[in-house]
């Protein structure tokens, strides 16, 4: 066994495919890798959360075993997982402390519980009364809850798993000045995320991930955002980071056209038209009600207020099953939300078409099997089989099975809520393609998406949200300033 | 569905040593059928009286109809849903059937479709309460487990049927019915030729057709089911009322056995059916089973039964035993699926 110098961390020759990192005390020690590069397995190892079958950690040199997350704690490893681990019936200060409550003769000392959780609290900038429940906040400032839940046993590793993909821009800033205060106290940061340019701002030395091995690992100040891609990756990657063009959308009719579309929380509605051929870029934070018009479009949710028409005539959306017999499809940003794991990747390609094909009661297997096949080739949705679950499948994989739904359904309007949301460069680069290939094909596209650069490299037009509302609509010549100042001069 | 369901989500269930291994697939459907293998083997090494073909036989004909309530289990289940009452409903269909044709004299093909679409409505009724008044499935079928009884008591007046001052003159059970539930074909017992019938069109209705289809993606993933165009209500509708429909079926065909129909026949079935879809591999959690892992269920319930009788351990502990199995069954199920999910990569 070798020691590790000033090492705050060591994961070492952990086996069955987890590998081994180091972090250094006062480091930030970025990871990546594409879905299913094991990442999270990694993070969950060292959290305690998963046994693995070898390999040892250490902290601060000294070596502890597997396997209990109590263990992880008491070396002083603390971790903010992706899915948010928060009880939310109960209050921020419970939660900041939950299962460390300061007990008095058997019962909680609640006083002393709001005090010792304050100065987290306060320390990630939430504004809000830790008396109040979970269950009342956003997603943005549940994941601050978590931050503070994980600063509070005071740390000398602290683990990110994507901190920022439910964060919105300042919100993240703050994220980043906690990481670097820490930093100089010499709480060694272990942080994974997808998005290149944060790694490139806040850490000190990157490792990449693949299948289960560490293909490189070197000080930021040595590698370039192409370079890590390329990494990721593992080849060359095609970016096609042109900008959208904007002539595309002249030509086309007007097939889907919103007026004064409203939902709660937000007052006001949202006028929208969609062409053929063209994709219309939706850019707002999270809470800028960007996914609600999505959801209320496909008709998952109803409007409050306003109308829809579809070729010019008016529609009343109950159900999917109404938008989807009118040629519509749509992507959440939430995987689980898309495919059905257990189903086969066949089941999943052809679920939204499977009722309508064939006479009878039974599945058209023929059919299916030759759907499938040709989806799989046409996505490069990599299987092993397409009788394998889809579950078993990486994030950018399952995603692409969504998106392949809809072209079997022959889907003409597409809704696509941030679909790019924790998939890795590679598979982003993939479902640009497709996008670009559908809407030259003719399809409308609605494309929601948290990141200027996305927006601009997709949208023939690109529409700034805020508050429920249009409030900029630009072309994709115009800057991230101009487009942000637009989002943030109402949001921040 | 394809054996794919069974491994773990990477297709490779990752476990330490081989006696972990083989505990590991014992929760499944493989390990359903060692299960089976193993209590067969044992019983026939501690009596001579087990492994007979007149025993055997004697196992088929008494589980055909619990049997047949874990083929409407199964598709129920699937779906995330439960029905606890497949037992009532049968008893109130083998009673309606009987009432028909002993106490009001309707032809028999009218009683027939008298019993059936008692089942039919009852099934509807758990369906429609499910999907218009939001209650829980459990709790939906616990009010239709009670209320069936108690409507069958009424349309029976709580007596065996046929009733000896109720009938009309001449009139027993249909014919059919005692043909179906108590005659043998050559040396098979005709209902437990039934209840594999209902298994192979359960098998079809899961595996291929468009309704199992919906089931399982409603029972995999409500919301993505939605988003994808299929009702969950709509399928939650149709399977419970298919549900009620094979249940009516059963309790026809065990009036025949019993050569009497009464309102609590079959008590207690609908925790057999329960544990038998359970120990044949179906996730109670929905959107994973197959009817091959339910027969194998049924079977592994009734060979426990029918060997603890014969070498003699008493009915009190049997109760014991049958609660020990369920259990434990599912518990190799749940490590099994942990397991799984242990060598999965990030």
């Amino acid at each position: 066994m070798q020691l590790t110098p000033r090492g705050a961390l060591a994961a070492r020759g952990i086996d069955k495919r987890y590998p081994g990192v180091q972090a250094l005390a006062g480091e930030v020690h970025a990871l990546l890798g594409e879905n299913g590069a094991g990442k999270s397995t990694l993070i969950k190892v060292i959290a305690g959360a998963v046994v693995p079958d070898g390999g040892e950690l250490e902290v601060g040199g000294r070596s502890i075993g597997f396997g209990s997350p109590e263990q992880s704690r008491k070396a002083g490893i603390s971790i903010v997982y992706q899915e948010m681990s928060l009880v939310a019936s109960l209050s921020v200060s419970e939660n900041v402390l939950l299962g460390r409550w300061p007990g008095r003769r058997g019962g909680v000392d609640w006083r002393s519980l709001r005090q010792q959780a304050k100065p987290y609290v306060e320390r990630v900038g939430l504004n809000v009364d830790p008396e109040v429940r979970v269950s009342r906040l956003g997603m943005a400032e549940r994941q601050l809850v978590e931050i503070a839940k994980a600063l509070s046993t005071d740390p000398r590793v602290l683990l990110l798993d994507e901190p920022t993909s439910a964060l919105s821009g300042p919100e993240a800033r703050r994220l980043f000045e906690i990481i670097s205060d820490l930093t100089t106290l010499g709480v060694a940061v272990i942080y994974v995320s997808h998005r290149l340019r944060e790694i490139m701002e806040i850490a000190d030395r990157v490792t990449v991930l693949r299948d289960g091995r560490v293909v490189a690992s070197h000080p930021v100040s040595e590698v370039t955002e192409r370079g890590l891609a390329r990494m990721v990756v593992g080849r060359e990657l095609a970016i096609d980071d042109r900008l959208a063009e904007t002539t595309a959308s002249t030509g086309g009719a007007v097939v889907l056209e919103a007026r004064n579309l409203g939902r709660p929380p937000h007052r006001g509605g949202v006028d929208l038209d969609l062409k053929a051929g063209e994709v219309v870029a939706a850019f707002g934070l999270v809470g800028s009600g960007r996914s609600e018009l999505a959801r209320v479009l496909f008709g998952l949710d109803p409007p409050t207020t306003g109308t829809i028409a579809i070729d010019g005539k008016p529609v009343t959306l109950k159900s999917p099953e109404d938008s989807i017999a009118l040629g519509m499809g749509y992507v959440a940003p939430d995987r689980a939300l898309g495919v059905v794991s257990r189903l086969s990747v066949a089941a999943n390609l052809t679920l939204a078409s499977y009722a309508r094909v064939g006479r009878g009661p039974l599945v058209d297997r023929d059919w299916e099997q030759s759907e499938a096949d040709r989806l799989v080739e046409d996505l490069d949705i990599r299987v092993e089989s397409t009788d394998q679950p889809a579950g078993s499948l990486s994030g950018g994989n399952q995603q692409k099975v969504t998106l392949g739904r809809w072209i079997c359904a022959g889907s003409r309007i597409l809704i696509m809520d941030d679909p790019t949301r924790g998939i890795d460069v590679g598979a982003k680069a993939e479902v640009f393609r497709l996008v670009r290939k559908l809407a030259s094909d003719g399809a409308s596209i609605f494309y929601g998406t948290s990141e200027i650069a996305e927006a601009r490299q997709l949208g023939h037009r690109i529409l700034v949200m805020a508050k429920g509302r249009v409030v900029g609509e630009f072309s994709p010549s115009a800057t991230e300033d101009q487009i942000m100042g637009a989002a943030g001069g109402l949001d921040v | 569905m394809s054996d794919s369901q069974s491994v773990g989500p990477l297709g490779v269930v990752r476990v330490k040593s081989p006696v972990a291994r083989l505990l590991a697939s014992a929760g499944g459907r493989g390990g359903a059928l060692i299960i089976l293998v193993l209590l067969m083997v044992g019983f026939t090494l501690l009596t001579s009286d087990f492994l007979t073909s007149r025993n055997l036989l004697n196992i088929l004909r008494q589980f055909s109809v619990p049997g047949i309530l874990a083929i409407a289990q199964t598709l129920v289940i699937v779906t995330a849903g439960i029905d606890l009452s497949v037992a009532a409903t049968a008893a109130l269909s083998g009673s309606l059937m009987a009432v028909s044709f002993a106490h009001w004299g309707l032809p028999e093909p009218v009683s027939w479709v008298v019993g059936l679409s008692a089942g039919l409505l009852v099934g509807s009724v758990n369906g429609l309460v499910i999907r218009y008044w939001r209650v829980p499935d459990i709790i939906a079928t616990l009010g239709t487990f009670s209320a069936v009884r108690g409507i069958a008591l009424l349309v029976t007046g709580g007596l065996p049927v046929p009733t000896f001052d109720r009938v009309v003159e001449g009139r027993s059970l249909p014919g059919s019915v005692n043909t179906l539930g108590a005659d043998s074909l050559g040396p098979i017992p005709i209902i437990a030729l039934i209840a594999g019938l209902v298994a192979a069109i359960g098998a079809i209705i899961l595996g291929r057709s468009k309704l199992g289809r919906s089931a399982l993606a409603v029972g995999g993933n409500p919301e993505a089911a939605h988003a994808s165009g299929i009702s969950v209500g709509r399928t939650k509708l149709w399977i419970y009322a298919l549900s009620g429909l094979i249940s009516a079926l059963a309790g026809i065909v065990l009036a025949g056995r019993l050569s009497s129909a009464n309102a609590l026949m079959g008590e207690g079935m609908e925790l057999q059916a329960i544990a038998a879809v359970v120990v044949g591999g179906t996730n109670l959690f929905g959107g994973e089973g197959t009817m091959g892992g339910t027969v194998i269920g049924v079977l592994i319930i009734g060979v426990l039964s029918n060997g603890l009788n014969i070498v003699g351990v008493s009915e009190f502990w049997q109760r014991v035993s049958n609660g020990l199995i369920i259990v434990v069954v599912v518990a190799l199920d749940q490590w099994r699926r942990r397991a799984g999910a242990r060598g999965e990569s990030a």
